[in-house]
């Protein structure tokens, strides 16, 4: 249910609409300028498929609209029909920036990659190290689409025992990275939309473009004015600042407050539970406890 | 170049100028978002303002600029094992200790549930602290309450 704020704040829907409008200009670019369809590769690595699940979820643009109007998607092994090294094949021949390459999952590097082995070639394991060194210096552009692939993530929580990195320590292409746990369709799309149509968008220092990434939650939290009045909230559940409980918002930049999640429909503060800092480099260890009720505060 | 006394004096006048347009704008945003938007945008001015303040009341008679040393609020001496102890769990307050001076990191948005990226309260942070800020200017927004001996 929409609060009262967000029915009549232009600023707020304008916020929502950024990755359409960029993904609609795009598609009127191709359209007018008989521009090809960039292909777009997206490699599934040591992750949980997570980030292609969020994509499935996106609303305005949705998927089908990625995949029809925007990019030609060549592969991905969650979605295409084909299998076996006939479905491999299909990218190892592409042409030098003949692609933009997608990336979720981080990539394994002990026992020589083979923790994760995505298919086969030639006759032989195709391991996420493989492949990632194969196609990505390739790309036209990479997108490291995920807290796992942009940093580890959860496949690099301690003690890491797969070897596992994001894919930057890998490539000495600069790779865009979207961060999150998972990534929001919106900002996957956003960026891929203004790759197509302006090329880089503007980035931060680590990578991350500065249209989805500037501000913290905490900058804009709606429960911010109780932080500054020392109202916090004691359980999940209450309406209050939840800082004492750990929130996460203050060290992460992201706009779901703006943006929220399914939708548009809802995220975590707004539901009444801390952010857990799933869109700030270092997730999961470094923005543990996700709760804490034992805290400043006397229990 | 360093800025004359007279220069700092017209940048904080421009400062000052923009601060005001900021508590204007702030009054007319209906939305919560733009109003949180210009309050962080304020804050930051009002630190610029503080800094050039601080400069300007640190400069000795011939103009030159001294760095004051840090302020520290108490006299107050820790030792490694009561330091231990502000560890911000059950309702004890969270410190930190940086290059010898112990900062209050109880309501820094930063240090929920007394941690921040890993790193735990009640912990000389020095090291890691220099690793992560080399520039040290985050420290001035901390209270600093007293030292490490």
């Amino acid at each position: 249910m929409m609060e009262s704020y967000e029915r009549v704040c232009p600023k707020y829907e304008h916020r929502i609409e950024t990755a359409k409008e960029l993904v609609s200009r795009a598609r009127e670019k191709i359209e007018r300028e008989g521009m090809p369809e960039k292909k777009l590769i997206w490699l599934e690595l040591t992750g949980c498929s997570g980030n292609i699940i969020s994509l499935l979820d996106g609303a305005d643009p949705d998927f089908s609209y990625l995949i029809t109007a925007m990019t030609k998607l060549i592969y991905n092994n969650s979605l295409m029909t084909a299998e076996g090294e006939a479905a491999i094949d299909a990218i190892m021949e592409l042409p030098e920036a003949g692609y933009i390459l997608a990336v979720e999952g981080a990539v394994t590097t002990k026992a020589n990659g083979m923790y994760n082995v995505i298919g086969r070639w030639k006759g032989e394991p195709l391991t996420a190290l493989q492949a990632i060194k194969l196609l990505g210096e390739r790309a036209s552009h990479i997108i490291a689409v995920g807290a796992c692939a942009t940093h580890g993530g959860v496949s690099a929580a301690n003690p890491n025992p797969s070897g596992s990195v994001g894919i930057q320590r890998l490539l000495t292409k600069k790779v865009i990275k979207l961060p999150g746990c998972p990534c929001h369709p919106d900002w996957f799309m956003g960026t891929l939309a203004h790759l197509l149509l302006y090329g880089e968008p503007e980035l931060d220092e680590k990578d991350r473009p500065l249209m989805f990434y500037s501000r913290t939650i905490h900058e804009r939290c709606p429960r911010r004015s109780f932080f500054d009045r020392g109202i916090f909230a004691e359980k999940p559940g209450d309406k209050t600042c939840m800082f004492k409980l750990g929130c996460r918002g203050p060290v992460t930049p992201a706009d779901c407050p703006v943006r929220q999640w399914n939708d548009y429909v809802n995220w975590p503060i707004k539901d009444d539970t801390p952010c857990i800092g799933c869109a700030q480099f270092g997730f999961p260890d470094a923005m543990e406890p996700f709760i804490s009720y034992d805290t400043t505060r006397e229990v | 170049m360093a800025m004359s006394s007279k220069e700092k004096c017209l940048v904080l006048l421009n400062i000052a100028k923009e601060a005001d347009r900021d508590i204007s704008l702030m009054c007319r945003i209906p939305c919560i978002y733009g109003r949180n938007a210009v309050s962080c945008e304020l804050a930051a001015k009002i630190k610029e303002i503080l800094e050039l303040c601080e400069e300007l009341a640190a400069s000795d008679s011939n103009g030159k600029n001294i760095r004051p040393e840090r302020q520290v609020q108490t006299s107050k001496s820790f030792t490694a094992e009561e330091l231990a102890s502000y560890n911000g769990k059950n309702g004890k307050p969270a410190y930190v200790a940086v290059n010898g001076i112990v900062y209050d990191v109880t309501n820094n948005p930063a240090w929920a549930a007394g941690t921040h990226f890993g790193q735990l309260s009640g912990k000389d942070l020095s090291t890691v602290f220099l690793s992560c800020h080399p520039d040290q200017s985050v420290l001035k927004a901390i209270p600093a309450i007293g030292e490490l001996k």
